[in-house]
């Protein structure tokens, strides 16, 4: 299993439901084709820096996976005659880009599980201010 | 003393050594657009002091933000 880094640039002219069938569907076939999907942000529309395919803007959406090899292959022939694609590239992470993948990740979860101790913390506080009031 | 003063420039030193970076990331347009010319080309080991291995790293990140249109071939 490799991690691969993957670049998307849709079509900007498609509506955001379009998009998000778009995101779900290339998903789909990593997750079928064995694969796991860590990443999927959204960049949103940002304007090309030169013209590609007649468009000027594009929607860019970055992906992480782990996934064995087989599953890019199957993906960059989807990308190739997937009509909302306009651009993609596919770089698989070295040593150094994974340490410091791993590292923002913890970095992630770590903050979610911050946040959601003070979310439990505060509970506490209001429940013990409810009981001490009644 | 009394010797002519030589023109003496300051030793240029390779950012990213120093700075110990781990790796240059394509995604950060705003470092690499630091080491193009205004009109986008990559500038040489000469002008901006950076050592052979991470001209060679800052390279390859170029190349990728250029293929995927955040960096631009050709500026006009």
């Amino acid at each position: 299993m490799n991690i691969y880094e993957n670049f998307v640039i849709l079509n900007a002219s498609l509506s955001d439901e379009e998009i998000t069938a778009a995101v779900t569907r290339i998903k789909d076939l990593v997750v079928n084709a064995g694969g796991e999907v860590i990443r999927a942000d959204h960049w949103g529309r940002r304007k090309l820096s030169y013209e590609i395919k007649k468009q000027a803007k594009g929607f860019y959406v970055l992906f992480v996976y782990k996934a064995p090899a087989a599953t890019i292959k199957k993906l960059e022939e989807l990308y190739k005659v997937f009509d909302p694609v306009i651009k993609f590239m596919v770089i698989k992470l070295g040593p150094k880009q994974i340490k410091h993948l791993e590292k923002a990740l913890a970095a992630e979860a770590e903050q979610k599980a911050a946040a959601a101790e003070k979310a439990v913390a505060e509970k506490a506080v209001t429940e013990q201010a409810v009981k001490s009031e009644a | 003393m009394g010797m002519p003063q030589k023109r003496f420039q300051r030793r240029k030193f390779c950012r990213f050594c120093s700075e110990k970076t781990e790796f240059i990331d394509y995604k950060d347009i705003k470092l690499l657009r630091g080491f193009l010319t205004e009109r986008g080309k990559i500038l040489s080991r000469r002008m901006t002091g950076t050592c052979a291995k991470h001209q060679r790293d800052l390279n390859e990140s170029i190349m990728r933000a250029r293929n995927i249109a955040i960096l631009s071939f050709v500026e006009k």
